[in-house]
């Protein structure tokens, strides 16, 4: 019995214990986040103007993720932009990309973040719906001529409102083993391609370990050596291909699934025929790599759906490549993935610190140094067009020799039906999509449980 | 109405009555001076962050909005949730597996280096390096053998006439596979627990069995076993723990670094951590997630003091 | 006596091969922070690079503040390693072989203290440096190892109360109080838990990533690991690279090991199996 009392006891003690430390401290109390309200991102800026510049000295903080060799191109842009305003201190705060969002969260929830801060392309519409960041539109209408620059569209909300200003673009090109076509005696791809054309390509440049590629008799599926295309998740894999058909995901609100339609069971149809000849990689397939990432650059397959990023990793591999747009559809719609990591300012910032927060980010856009430096990294196109169609950009390196098919994927590229839940109906997606991918569902069941899930992450936001 | 410890009473023979706290025994007083550390961390780091965390998972909470009372539902939703049932499931199962396994096999592994012969400080230090290794080097070497196209296990099987497997990409074989590989990358980390603990077995002790004539295995089932068994209670106890919380591992191994496919195949290794992390930091539903962490805990509690009371039976103190 | 001899080669060869299997992490990475990125994603993967490419190391020892970030980190672990060896001991020690009110609803705090998932409370601790202005200092990093982490708690527990109570009781007849017992007698007792223990700590410390990314935020003031992961950009990294500076990181590690491990293989010779 005596035994018993202790951990009976000790429960007791700590909640107790628990309970005198609420009623006493407001300590805990504050350990929910400041008190600031929090309207929906609908009702909280969409009048506001803009502060009027000031000279008034602020100090920001900047928040960017890390990565090598751009820290110290960073470090120097942040160095020029205080000597042009000497008014403004600029305070940085950098973490390696995997960690930087967590970080970032816990920052706001304690009201510390950053006054500005790089937001991956995909995230803009998560801050801004949550009421996190700035509606930027009447500071964009103000000082930036749209014409001037790709991709502001690209953080354009369902009812027109801005919130972030591009920081470099990402856009999905064809890139192509060149080698490996010489090998196979095929033609390289060209800008008039459509799918179909892509895939029966993509067939005679897939060989199984015995050397046979898919055209040939006696060619076995399931040991596939090298790849005639290589495929994965969302930017990179099924998204292009079903919009190009005329299917897609969400609607303009981004609020509606329209997953269950003929266009995107025609792309399914494709995508499934193509992996289940060995063609394409399948999810299976893919985790057979160290990386999704690696198939391509190792030689793994002849062909990828990738942005602009990826001739990063081709080019250290010293790989003997080229791109081309994305094929058509049947219609002859084509349609590029895109996206653009962008500064945002934080909701919570004043307007001093606001201020001075949107001059750092008209600075990023506006000036040409500024463009033509952080183009040399070769991470990202750059948003100013003049920067992007000048030889910075468009010679910076030898390989590929086709970039101006970035460009012109501008013309026709859609992001990713992003809003505010977009990771998590992804999520839900790809569970479903990997279903029929390995043939454990049927498309049209697939589709028609996509289509449900994915309205119930919608629902869930934005129903609540 | 409270006792004191009933363990340490029994040595002593004579209980402290709990009431004579306004002028503590001096023994009292030593023992609250020395713990004082612990309750000052209680005070600070724990205490609030509790209620903190209970507040969150009654509340609708995205982090980047003060959270929002809404009493039980996110418990509610919880006992609704598919992937809560399935991520307990497959938590449980790990740790069915993992626990005896690794703490058996690490006793044996203390036991066999626990001797002063040439050499043996190499392999003792052969074993701390997985420990030591991040869990991206343990994918690469787990990749090279079990990798399902190139792996060596394959290879293997194909040589001597099997059926090559799937491995991690296969639902039944994911968590036993798992366990395999965490038990390789942990035993180290419990051998040194043992180790330290080995020493504190009296010489005597076998001396006397060996005059008694006992055998390797009676010297090791009738004196090793029990004198150890303080220091196997704590390697259960924290493996158990450990085991619920492990996060990074399955993160790394089923995802390769990309988060939508950490937990694949289906699922089938979706731990709850992983589902915990996804719910709280991916989907902003930090209230959600601080229910999660609270069942989490009640199953944790009831476990350890399920094993607080077994260990009666078969822990010996001094 | 013969099939004794035997016995002990079979207990080595098996030792022998389990060591091997354990080893293999360290040789592939090593392998692998020779290789170039091409050799790096080969399919199918390549053990041994064709030329050791060295220039890996001195590579990505040039880029960012490794001198710098290492100090951090030492600071950290070894503030840390310090805290938990004296506030562990102490309350492991009143836990064992004190009385004092409510110490077993006290210890089952201490347990429930482990089962707590650090996710949940990330936010509030973080609040708690920020009142105490502790943030973007390696303070929180070290400072609540001063104040008794539950494992070691627990870990130091178990392991006085294993020692044999004549000698608590020899103490007590020459006039020593609780704590010079503990000093004097409990201490010395228990190097090889206390060595344990140090390593431990150490470890964790040295590898610790999510912590000093959330309450760090200038870049002197990094720890390693962070500052490796931080080569990496969002895109790209040149993972070859990153896995040299990984070992290179490890050596601490593995010197705290052998320093501690003399500790391990003290006093005896025998242990049941022979």
């Amino acid at each position: 019995m005596k035994r018993n009392a202790g951990p009976k006891t000790g429960l007791l003690l700590w909640m107790s214990l628990m309970l005198a430390a609420a009623g006493c401290s407001n300590g805990n109390n504050d350990a929910t986040p400041d008190s600031q309200p929090s309207q929906s991102a609908g009702a909280a800026s969409a009048t506001s103007a803009p502060p009027s510049p000031s000279a008034e000295p602020a100090e920001i903080l900047l928040g960017f993720y890390s990565g090598g060799a751009s820290d110290d191109k960073m470090k120097e842009l942040i160095d020029r932009f205080t000597e042009q305003h000497p008014h403004i201190t600029v305070k940085t705060q950098s973490a390696p990309y995997g960690q930087f969002f967590q970080k970032l969260d816990t920052q706001i929830a304690a009201g510390e973040a950053p006054d500005v801060w790089l937001s991956d392309g995909v995230y803009v519409m998560k801050y801004a719906e949550r009421g996190a960041i700035k509606d930027l539109t009447a500071w964009i209408d103000r000082d930036l001529n749209k014409d001037d620059y790709y991709g502001l569209d690209f953080n354009k909300d369902s009812q027109g409102k801005y919130w972030g200003v591009p920081q470099g673009i990402q856009v999905g090109v064809l890139f192509y083993n060149k080698d490996l076509f010489d090998k196979a005696e095929v033609a390289y791809p060209t800008d008039d391609w459509t799918w179909e054309d892509l895939k029966a390509t993509a067939a005679k440049l897939t060989v199984d370990a015995g050397g046979k590629t898919a055209v040939e008799a006696g060619f076995d599926a399931g040991k596939v050596n090298q790849f005639g295309l290589t495929f994965f998740s969302i930017t990179e894999g099924w998204f292009s291909v079903m919009k190009s058909y005329g299917g897609g995901v969400l609607d303009s609100s981004g609020q509606k699934s329209v997953i269950s339609s003929p266009e995107n069971k025609q792309a399914f149809e494709w995508m499934v025929d193509g992996m289940k000849r060995g063609i394409l990689t399948d999810p299976v397939d893919l985790k057979s790599f160290q990386s999704a990432m690696s198939v391509f650059p190792s030689g793994s397959a002849a062909m990828r759906i990738g942005i602009y990023a990826r001739v990063l990793a081709a080019n250290e591999a010293g790989m003997n490549y080229d791109v081309a747009l994305l094929p058509k559809g049947p219609s002859g719609q084509r349609a590029a993935p895109v996206i653009a990591n962008s500064w945002v300012i934080n909701q919570k910032s004043s307007d001093a610190k606001a201020q001075a927060a949107w001059e750092w980010i008209k600075y990023w856009a506006t000036q040409d140094e500024v463009q033509k430096e952080w183009t040399a990294l070769g991470e990202a196109v750059p948003v100013k067009k003049s920067v992007a169609n000048s030889e910075v950009f468009l010679k910076a390196n030898d390989k590929p020799a086709n970039r101006q098919a970035f460009l012109d994927s501008l013309e026709f590229a859609q992001t990713l039906d992003v809003n505010a839940v977009w990771e998590e109906w992804v999520g839900k997606f790809n569970e479903s999509a990997q279903r029929a991918f390995l043939e454990d569902a049927s498309i049209d069941d697939a589709l028609s449980e996509a289509d449900k899930n994915v309205q119930q992450v919608l629902d869930g936001f934005y129903k609540k | 109405m409270v006792q004191p410890a009933a363990g340490s009473s029994r040595r002593r023979g004579d209980p402290v009555p709990a009431l004579q706290r306004v002028k503590p025994n001096r023994e009292g007083g030593w023992g609250l001076l020395m713990v004082s550390p612990y309750l000052l961390h209680f005070i600070v780091f724990v205490a609030g962050p509790l209620v903190a965390s209970l507040y969150f998972s009654l509340s609708d909470y995205d982090m980047l909005n003060p959270p929002r009372w809404q009493g039980f539902g996110n418990y509610e939703r919880l006992v609704g949730d598919p992937l809560f049932w399935k991520s307990l499931g497959n938590t449980l199962y790990f740790a069915v597996l993992f626990v005896p396994l690794q703490t058996f096999l690490a006793l044996l592994l203390a036991l066999a280096l626990n001797q002063r012969l040439k050499g043996l400080k190499l392999f003792r230090m052969a074993h701390f390096i997985p420990v030591i290794s991040s869990w991206t080097v343990i994918l690469y070497v787990a990749d090279a053998i079990f990798n399902p196209r190139f792996g060596m296990a394959n290879e293997w099987l194909t040589r001597v006439g099997l059926q090559p497997q799937n491995w991690l990409q296969d639902e039944r074989l994911a968590i036993p596979l798992l366990v395999f590989i965490a038990v390789w990358k942990g035993i180290g980390y419990i051998m040194v627990i043992y180790l330290a603990g080995l020493q504190n077995v009296p010489n005597d002790l076998y001396e006397a069995a060996e005059i008694d004539g006992a055998g390797a295995f009676r010297k090791f089932r009738f004196v090793t076993v029990p004198m150890i068994s303080p220091t196997t209670f704590l390697v259960v106890v924290m493996s158990t723990i450990t085991t619920f919380q492990a996060f990074e591992q399955i993160f790394v191994m089923t995802g390769r670094g990309d988060f939508a496919s950490a937990g694949s195949p289906n699922n089938s290794t979706l731990v709850l951590m992983l589902h915990l992390y996804r719910e709280g930091f991916t989907f902003m539903r930090m209230g959600y997630a601080s229910a999660l962490a609270w069942v989490l805990f009640i199953v944790l509690f009831l476990l350890t003091m399920a094993q607080m009371k077994v260990q009666k039976k078969w822990v010996h103190y001094e | 006596m013969k099939h004794r001899r035997f016995a002990r080669f079979v207990g080595y060869l098996l030792i022998t091969i389990s060591a091997l299997a354990m080893v293999v992490p360290f040789v592939s990475a090593l392998m692998n922070s020779l290789k170039t990125y091409k050799e790096f994603t080969a399919v199918p993967p390549k053990w041994v690079p064709d030329v050791f490419r060295w220039a890996n190391y001195s590579e990505v020892l040039q880029q960012g503040n490794f001198g710098q970030f290492t100090w951090n980190s030492l600071i950290v672990s070894l503030l840390s390693v310090v805290g938990a060896l004296v506030s562990c001991s102490m309350v492991g020690y009143a836990f064992a072989r004190l009385n004092f009110p409510m110490k077993k609803p006290l210890f089952v705090m201490v347990l429930g203290t482990m089962m707590i998932p650090p996710m949940v409370i990330l936010i509030p601790h973080f609040i708690i440096f920020q009142k105490l202005h502790m943030l973007d200092t390696l303070t929180p990093l070290w400072i609540i190892e001063w104040l008794a982490q539950p494992f070691g708690i627990f870990l130091m527990r178990q392991a006085y109360l294993t020692i044999p109570k004549e000698y608590e009781e020899s103490a007590k007849l020459e006039g020593c109080n609780p704590f010079q017992t503990y000093r004097r007698i409990f201490i010395p007792m228990s190097l090889p838990t206390l060595a344990t223990l140090a390593i431990f700590t150490f470890m964790a410390k040295w590898n610790e990533i999510l912590l000093p990314v959330i309450y760090l935020t200038s870049n002197e003031k990094y720890t390693l690991p962070v500052g490796i992961l931080s080569l990496a950009g969002q895109w790209f990294g040149n993972e070859q690279q990153m896995v040299a500076a990984a070992l290179l990181s490890l050596i601490p590690i593995l010197i705290v090991f052998l320093f501690a491990e003399k500790y391990f293989v003290q006093n005896h010779t025998a242990s049941g199996i022979k």
